[in-house]
């Protein structure tokens, strides 16, 4: 039992590792450029950085926001790529010097173009002449930006009075361009380098941050994405919640009513409607409901769009009982309708199974009265596989409720994690979709827990098989 | 036998909703000689055919026609009519010239007819579902089929075999990815992927050393599982987009496909598990039939049942998710029309209920259908 259980959680736990570094390469290739983004923030909009003096401010900034390290424990690169790709910062820079050492495969005589460029940048930066000076940063911003080496070139061949103030750079770079344009990766730079970077990277500084329960800072308005999930998961596990109460409230009787009662044709279309209520797609009904019936002509005023947050400053549930409820009522209900619905055959086909069972036959000839026999003898039979299967459909219901929450603007999970995908924080994103999966494990295994504690006979056969 | 009939209604309009809802008349008179727009639009790409400049412009409705067999809705589902732009209910009074153009479940915002769109909603949402599950299945049946027919203890390798697997598998990963990121256009890379491959088939038949120990299949793939299952679909779908730069159909097909192949691997790796012991694959197993065979032949077609019921319910929740990405208007291109991008206009719009009702519709039948038939289904296995 104890060994099942350790098993169980030591996988739980890999499981929950594997998912975070995957949404760390997700979020780290998602990401937007977070040094321009929080630039433009300071400067109200209009940053604007050369490509060619671009290092030097994402340096600096790289160092505050822990990005000069390598990214994981270990790297696998061709043998052609240097040992410290990963300092360049600048992400158009990063992109051209990898396309350009894919193509000629020397490190050295990239950087000694890249660098010529941005000598001659300099040059140009210093000069007088305005007009040519404008004309040459703009010639060298194409250049930076360009893999294409035919397009350097061109770039470099304007008229002669041009060229002439800057003539020795322009000679160095046609030149470097020449060397650059024979140069192929020999056979050899193409295996692959491996490199143990250890513990000082940017997974392992993240993911001992995210261990404290700090995720980092949203890349919009730079709250902590911890602030945020923490007003928003209330909403969340009360619409889910109550869904789920409710769900249980109209299912278990409704269920046992029906395995109870002789079988009879009508059964059947009890049966088809419950059906046809788990696959009424809860958005639908939801849209529906919302602009159809909180029209104040309807007599559905009960509900509005935009009365969530008149309960939020006013301390929801316990402050104000009712409202809160009405609030909640139209998203509760869309949840809820089609979980009742299955939950109401589940419990059926369980309660008349448990009936047919050898020992409740005979109990029943034993002559106890139908409510002992029900309620005593079924019930708690019937109701243990109920409880496991809500833990189970956890991962199902959180997504259902995305949706739902968009239609009726609750402050949940869902509707931030939508708006910030639409805002592109992939910060607040990732740590989401890393927060609704640990929530979702830590539910699958508490069915699984619940379902061996409470029935030996799982637990023996488990253990029989040796998982 | 109901179920049938509306599903092969379900496939028609899938199919030929293009030759149902389109602009293009089925056969008309111009300018003294005969065309068939709707069946002749290949051919003029072709070449084979000429037509006159004035069909070149798109406006297929308001040319003047000697004669005309319009299709039976006259409007594609990118068709803006300008007369009756801004949400024209269909009860309403309609600026349409005859009874033919009637816009019958009514237009949108800028004009574009719903009954056109809806029925354009058809393939999309069967192409998603069909193709998207069947790329699952496959990759469950697979996965699950693994597992459940080695299990834990039925894998056994050489020690130093299990080892040079896993060190070959990184490198054949590694070779792959450069192959991706210069485009397959480098000779080396696929000289050295043949070296990497020849390698492999040469340790494979490399004769036993020393002790074996037994891979844990099982263990390794059900992790996987469990943590792909531990994201929720929607979460995990919306995650995975925006690492597409221009995500399309196609990208949409694969990811839901990545994210509903765990339910049925499950499923196999379960049935396998049970079969695998039962007697007939143990004699099955002594008379010395290969592994492979033994799984096609003899595990699969009794593993299939309970997997086609698992078919049916990934198809409705692989169209459910399609809704929701329309309807949340994330992930598919721009312009795409589909039942939930329908659905969506109802937000701005509360009043028009007939973008809200027909596409919900038939959403709800489809996924009613099919859980029916995998009632019906569960009810044939047991």
């Amino acid at each position: 039992m104890l060994t099942y259980l350790l098993k169980r959680i030591s996988t739980l736990f890999l499981s929950l590792w594997i998912i975070s570094v995957c949404l760390f390469f997700l979020q780290k290739n998602a990401s937007v450029d977070l040094v321009m983004l929080q630039n433009k923030a300071r400067s109200n909009g209009s940053f604007y950085v050369h490509p060619l003096s671009a290092e030097k401010v994402y340096r600096a900034e790289a160092v505050r926001l822990n990005l000069d390290k390598p990214l994981f424990y270990f790297s696998l690169q061709p043998a052609m790529f240097p040992d410290t790709f990963y300092k360049v910062q600048y992400p158009e820079a990063i992109k051209i010097q990898k396309k350009l050492l894919l193509k000629t495969g020397d490190w050295a005589l990239v950087q000694t173009y890249y660098q010529s460029l941005a000598a001659f940048y300099e040059k140009v930066e210093q000069s007088e002449n305005s007009t040519l000076s404008i004309f040459w940063k703009q010639q060298l911003q194409e250049m930076a930006n360009s893999s294409d080496l035919s397009a350097v070139k061109t770039a470099c061949q304007v008229s002669e009075e041009m060229r002439e103030p800057y003539i020795g750079e322009i000679r160095k770079i046609e030149d470097l361009v020449n060397r650059l344009s024979y140069q192929t990766p020999s056979f050899f730079a193409w295996l692959p380098s491996p490199r143990w970077n250890g513990p000082d990277n940017q997974f392992h500084s993240w993911f001992s941050k995210v261990t404290k329960g700090d995720v980092g800072t949203s890349s919009r308005d730079g709250r902590p994405v911890m602030d945020k999930l923490k007003e928003a998961i209330p909403w969340t596990l009360w619409v889910n919640g109550l869904a789920i109460l409710l769900a249980y409230m109209i299912a278990m009787p409704l269920g046992i009513l029906m395995a109870i009662l002789p079988k009879r044709k009508w059964l059947n279309w009890i049966n088809n409607i419950l059906l046809a209520l788990y696959a009424l797609p809860a958005f639908w009904v939801g849209s529906l409901l919302l602009f159809q019936a909180t029209l104040p002509e309807y007599g559905f005023s009960f509900f509005s769009i935009s009365g969530w947050s008149n309960l939020q400053q006013k301390g929801g549930f316990l402050s104000q009982p009712i409202p809160f409820l009405l609030q909640l009522s139209l998203p509760v209900f869309c949840m809820a309708y089609g979980l009742a619905a299955y939950l109401t055959s589940y419990m059926q086909s369980t309660f008349s199974k448990v009936l047919n069972e050898p020992y409740l036959l005979f109990a029943k000839t034993k002559g106890i009265s139908k409510a002992r026999l029900y309620f005593i003898h079924a019930l708690p039979n019937a109701l243990l596989p109920q409880i496991v299967f809500v833990a189970g459909i956890i991962p199902a219901l959180i997504t259902g409720s995305v949706v739902i929450e968009v239609i009726f603007n609750v402050p949940g999970m869902g509707r931030l994690f939508i708006d910030s995908m639409l805002s592109q924080d992939w910060t607040t994103v990732y740590s989401f979709v890393l927060l609704v999966s640990v929530l979702t494990a830590a539910g699958l295994i508490l069915s699984d827990i619940l379902l061996v504690v409470t029935d030996p006979r799982i637990r023996l056969t488990r253990e029989n098989k040796n998982e | 036998m109901k179920l049938k009939i509306f599903f092969s209604l379900v496939l028609f309009l899938a199919v030929f909703g293009d030759w149902i809802a389109n602009e293009k008349p089925v056969y008309c008179q111009y300018q003294g000689k005969a065309y068939f727009p709707l069946i002749e639009v290949p051919f003029v790409k072709l070449g084979w055919i000429d037509w006159p400049a004035d069909f070149q412009n798109d406006n297929w409705r308001n040319l003047p026609y000697e004669k005309v067999i319009k299709t039976l809705v006259p409007y594609s589902p990118e068709t803006i009519d300008r007369n009756n732009l801004g949400l024209k209910s269909p009860f309403a009074a309609q600026n349409t010239n005859g009874f033919w153009e009637r816009h019958w479940m009514g237009t949108d915002r800028i004009g574009r007819d719903v009954l056109a769109g809806w029925i354009r909603g058809f393939r999309l949402a069967l192409s998603i579902g069909l193709l998207s599950i069947s790329i699952a299945g496959i990759l469950g049946i697979f996965m699950g089929g693994l597992a459940g027919f080695y299990g834990n203890d039925r894998f056994y390798l050489p020690v130093y075999k299990a080892f040079f697997l896993l060190f070959w598998l990184v490198g054949f990963l590694y070779w792959i990815y450069q192959g991706f990121e210069t485009n397959g256009s480098s000779l080396s890379i696929l000289i050295w992927l043949g070296i990497w491959l020849l390698i492999g088939v040469l340790v494979y038949y490399m004769p036993v050393i020393g002790k074996r120990i037994a891979l844990p299949i099982d263990w390794m793939i059900s992790l996987i599982i469990q943590a792909i299952d531990a994201i929720p679909a929607l979460f995990f779908l919306l995650a995975l987009l925006p690492l597409i730069e221009s995500p399309g159909l196609f990208h949409v097909i694969i990811l839901i496909a990545f994210i509903r192949w765990t339910g049925i691997a499950r499923l196999v790796r379960a049935e396998f598990l049970r079969i695998r012991d039962l007697e007939y694959i143990q004699a099955a197993h002594l008379l010395g039939i290969k592994n492979f065979h033994i799984c096609w032949k003899h595990i699969l077609p009794n593993a299939m049942g309970s997997v086609w019921i698992t078919f049916a319910y990934s198809f409705a929740g692989a169209i459910l998710l399609e809704a929701y990405l329309g309807y949340l208007g994330i992930g598919m291109p721009a312009g795409t029309i589909s039942w939930g991008s329908q659905m969506q206009q109802v937000r701005e719009n509360p009043a028009a209920w007939w973008l809200a009702v027909f596409p919900g519709l038939a959403i709800f039948l489809i996924l009613f259908s099919l859980q029916k038939m995998g009632e019906k289904l569960e009810s044939k296995v047991s």
